[in-house]
């Protein structure tokens, strides 16, 4: 029940939204075509037909009738990104309400990360992983692990560079806030520009250190590097295939030769020394 | 969700506002000193720079594969024995002669010290498979070889720079009869410690996933990893203080040559890299006699000539503690540790250290000179090669 109530809700969120996507670009089309531009090959009755039918395609891949893991996937794509952007979309267009009412930019972003991340696990990586069939089984498979390792590695590299970054604005922030309190309390902290930089690098310098030689940026470091790895080793392969049928050697065939290459070079010497030792 | 996460979005564009301010505001100073500023920027980056580097004249003498041997000659020998270099294989030897006033190399010539420098080169991928050993006991041994039969001596004077330190310390253990006297600069040969961040970070760190990934590991990479020791220096500081200075030539041209120096990084031999990576970061097995090359174990209590051991009190890649213990576990009774004042590249480059760092070297060797040489020249007949070095590029704009 409680799911089906979701999905309603995710239907009625999404159909709101394409409504509104549709009718702006609806009337983006029109304007364009009434203006001295209007004469590029845009064809609003085209275009319209076209939304029309993606918000169809949409709709039926969202609709009970259909079945297997990515059932609701447009739903779940579209709620879990407005779950993520409301707050931030609503607030007042202006004035001291947006300060108020809109929520952190960083807290926003990594909430959107968040589902985004969650959705990929939950959903896209289960239709992925369906098992493939025929002939090219193996080509296919290696098609989706390279997607999968890709958005593996997305993932935890958005999570490192999350992280790299916090030191940064943490810092400014604190030091804005220690600026500002010092003068309200009538002691001026700095005197000029350089000062305040002085102040600020040193103080980015310390939280960098600290960051850098903690557990979290050790592990978030090996983890970008597994799924780095992860990835190359599925985009090598996936362009092993390509490849294979031109006459272009892949790294795989070239590494192959310099290893003989390299064991055939060390025998050669051992031999030459040998060969020396005898004279 | 954290108080910080509260934060309104106002207050985080007034934060990134004001590190902007920060950092130009500091750049610039008031408006009119700006516009000063930015003219004579413009005068300075619009005219010829010198900016060459290793500008040192050499002859290459020896090549095998990727690696060469530089020969650089005084204009009056007064040292009986060469001094072989052997540098990391991370960045290039040339910051042993970044520039004519600040060169390592151009006080040992002017002081009459014959100099032989390996130039690892730049591995390809068909590099990928040598070893540590390969390099040690092939690389280093040949074009030893071929300078001691060269001079007809028995032994060198050898020196080694940072990981090019280490693999002397491999090479001399192993071949101690053709060492003369060892001098180890901001060498690691301890690795257990916490120092240092590449310490840290080492530890946790999968060579085979690297490896697996690129093959060999490209110079780029490693330069990130250096960079992100310190990004608020590296990455930031260093950069404003170049925009603050950017309207004095001198000042310029000296950046620009350690810019140049600095991201001319070649790739490191993955199995070398996964081997080092493993056997010293993780196993920490040179410092306790239990690495072997080639099936030979290293034991430094072979070292047993006079030993220099020099590294730098504030050297944040490779910290004191990796090198202080090295002394400790020689054979040797003439041994001495010296602690410099700076920093890992300021030992080689500080006009400071260009009055103690290499004129010590030299009064060290010079009073170790005259001893004695138990071991025979090699007699075989090397392959050897005679390559001028191209004079130095001329004064270029950047």
């Amino acid at each position: 029940m409680g799911q089906e109530k979701e999905s309603e809700q995710g239907n009625s969120l999404y159909s709101a939204w394409f409504k509104a996507s549709k009718d702006y670009w609806d009337t983006s089309a029109k304007m364009l075509s009434e203006s001295p531009l209007g004469k590029t090959p845009l064809d609003q009755g085209a275009f319209t037909e076209q939304m029309n039918t993606w918000q169809e395609f949409m709709k039926a891949m969202g609709s009970p009738e259909v079945s297997g893991p990515g059932k609701n996937l447009s739903v779940e794509i579209f709620t879990k990104y407005m779950e993520s952007v409301w707050p931030f979309l609503s607030a007042p267009a202006d004035g001291e309400g947006k300060a108020e009412k809109a929520e952190d930019l960083r807290a926003m972003s990594k909430r959107m990360a968040k589902s985004w991340f969650e959705l990929f696990d939950n959903e896209l990586r289960k239709v992925l992983n369906i098992p493939q069939l025929g002939l090219t089984r193996y080509y296919q498979e290696h098609v989706a692990r390279a997607i999968e390792e890709y958005n593996d590695f997305q993932i935890t590299m958005a999570n490192f560079v999350n992280l790299l970054t916090e030191p940064l604005i943490e810092t400014t922030e604190k030091v804005r806030e220690q600026v500002k309190t010092a003068r309200e309390g009538g002691e001026e902290l700095v005197k000029d520009a350089k000062e305040q930089y002085k102040l600020w690098i040193n103080k980015l310098e310390e939280a960098y250190l600290e960051l850098l030689k903690s557990p979290e940026y050790t592990s978030a470091l090996s983890e970008v590097l597994k799924a780095l790895r992860d990835y190359k080793v599925s985009r090598q392969q996936l362009l092993i295939d390509l490849f294979q049928d031109l006459p272009v050697p892949t790294h795989k065939d070239m590494d192959e030769l310099y290893k003989e290459l390299y064991y055939l070079k060390k025998r050669v010497k051992e031999l030459e020394k040998r060969g020396k030792k005898n004279d | 969700m954290t108080e910080r996460d509260n934060k309104s979005w106002n207050e985080i564009v007034e934060s990134m506002k004001t590190a902007t301010d920060i950092v130009f505001g500091k750049a610039a100073g008031e408006p009119a000193k700006l516009m000063k500023r930015l003219s004579d920027a413009r005068e300075v980056l619009l005219s010829p720079l010198k900016t060459d580097i290793a500008s040192t004249p050499y002859e290459v003498v020896y090549e095998s594969d990727r690696v060469t041997l530089k020969h650089y000659k005084p204009a009056e020998v007064k040292f009986k024995t060469p001094l072989f270099i052997c540098y990391a294989m991370v960045n290039r030897e040339t910051m042993l002669d970044l520039q004519s006033d600040r060169s390592v190399v151009k006080t040992f010539l002017n002081s009459g010290l014959e100099v032989y420098m390996m130039d690892w080169g730049y591995p390809t991928r068909k590099d990928r498979y040598l070893t540590l050993e390969d390099h040690v006991n092939g690389y280093m041994d040949e074009m030893i070889d071929f300078v001691r039969e060269k001079h007809g001596i028995p032994q060198v004077h050898l020196m080694g720079i940072c990981m090019g330190g280490t693999l002397c310390v491999m090479y001399t253990a192993l071949h101690p009869e053709k060492i003369k006297n060892l001098v180890t600069t901001v060498t690691p040969v301890n690795f257990e410690t916490d120092q240092g961040l590449l310490n840290v970070w080492a530890k946790s760190l999968d060579p085979d996933a690297l490896v697996q990934a690129y093959g060999n590991i490209p110079g780029d990479l490693l330069n990130v990893a250096f960079l992100l020791l310190n990004p608020a220096r590296l990455m930031i500081d260093k950069y404003v203080g170049f925009l603050e200075n950017v309207h004095d030539k001198d000042f310029v041209e000296n950046f620009v040559r350690m810019e140049k120096w600095i991201f001319d990084s070649p790739d490191l031999p993955a199995e070398a890299f996964r081997e080092f990576i493993k056997k010293l970061y993780h196993e920490n097995l040179l410092i306790q006699n239990k690495m072997a090359l080639g099936g030979k174990l290293i034991d430094l209590k072979k070292i047993t000539m006079p030993v220099l051991n020099i590294y730098g009190k504030f050297d944040h890649l490779v910290p004191p503690a990796c090198c202080d213990q090295f002394v400790n576990k020689i054979g040797s009774k003439d041994k001495e540790d010296v602690c410099l004042q700076t920093g890992h590249i300021g030992i080689y480059v500080s006009s400071k250290m260009q009055r103690e760092f290499a004129p010590r070297i030299l009064r060290w060797l010079a009073e170790r000179e005259e001893r004695g040489s138990p071991v025979a020249p090699p007699t075989r007949k090397k392959r050897a090669v005679s390559r001028k070095r191209p004079a130095p590029e001329p004064a270029t704009a950047q």
